[in-house]
């Protein structure tokens, strides 16, 4: 596999960890109050295990940008971007499979995630010139 | 949605600027990439390219915005129209950087479009 390839790879999948972290975190701090009123009465110190996993995500988010720039130089944006939708396919899996995350497995997403795959076979199939010109 | 018309207008402009920040961002990134190819290739200097963090600043933004939209559309309406920024991207990467695109990718571009209302869509 090019070292490209698995950069594409890693980057997809720090972000849609990234993503599934972010949403276990914010799980983790309940609601957000946003409106001021409330939040001076009400306040209390989020929890800690919450604080971290939403670090832990924006890193992901971070991490997928840097590795999506080494992406970038070896292939068109024109081909390169529509493969980030594999991160909606990790995303659903993850959150099926995450217990802290918890959501619904359903047919329609499922007919989803084949349309998102096909669509990606479809889009680094016909190439032409995959390899970015000099 | 509940609120008033001017509002409702409001909450497109926000979910189009949120497409067009998403998508500027991917230009940056692709501008970031095609300058640290012409340095050379130092991982280092990469890291803080101005590029890289213009195009965090248009993703920061893009998310708040986008957070702004969420509040008061349902998220199987809101994320199919995010996806728009995938044939945006495409245009612009034939437009700028004068990609080369076969008709099949647009037809995959589509089927990831629909794949992506399948996925969020509610129905």
């Amino acid at each position: 596999m090019r070292a490209a390839t698995i950069y594409l790879v890693i980057s997809i999948l720090a972000g849609a960890c990234g993503q599934l972290m972010l949403k276990a975190g914010l799980i983790a701090l309940g609601p957000l109050d946003i409106a001021f009123e409330n939040f001076k009465d009400s306040f209390t110190l989020p929890s800690i295990p919450g604080l971290a996993w939403i670090a832990a995500g924006v890193i992901g988010y971070f991490m997928a940008v840097i590795l999506w720039v080494k992406v970038l130089k070896k292939y068109p944006l024109n081909m390169a971007y529509p493969l980030l939708s594999l991160g909606y396919v990790v995303v659903y899996l993850g959150s099926v499979w995450w217990p802290a995350v918890n959501e619904s497995f359903t047919q329609q997403k499922t007919l989803g995630v084949f349309l998102i795959i096909i669509g990606v076979i479809i889009v680094t199939r016909f190439s032409g010139d995959n390899r970015q010109h000099e | 949605m509940t609120e008033g018309f001017l509002s409702s207008r409001l909450v497109y402009l926000a979910l189009f600027l949120s497409i067009i920040l998403t998508s500027t961002a991917q230009i940056l990134q692709k501008l970031a990439a095609d300058k640290s190819k012409q340095l050379g290739e130092s991982g280092q200097k990469q890291f803080l390219s101005p590029f890289v963090l213009l195009s965090l600043a248009c993703l920061g933004l893009a998310l708040l915005l986008w957070l702004v939209v969420l509040s008061v559309m349902p998220v199987s309406q809101a994320y199919p129209m995010l996806s728009l920024s995938y044939i945006i991207v495409m245009l612009l990467a034939r437009w700028i950087f004068k990609e080369h695109i076969p008709w099949q990718r647009w037809f995959g571009a589509a089927l990831i479009m629909l794949g992506i209302s399948c996925l969020t869509g509610s129905a």
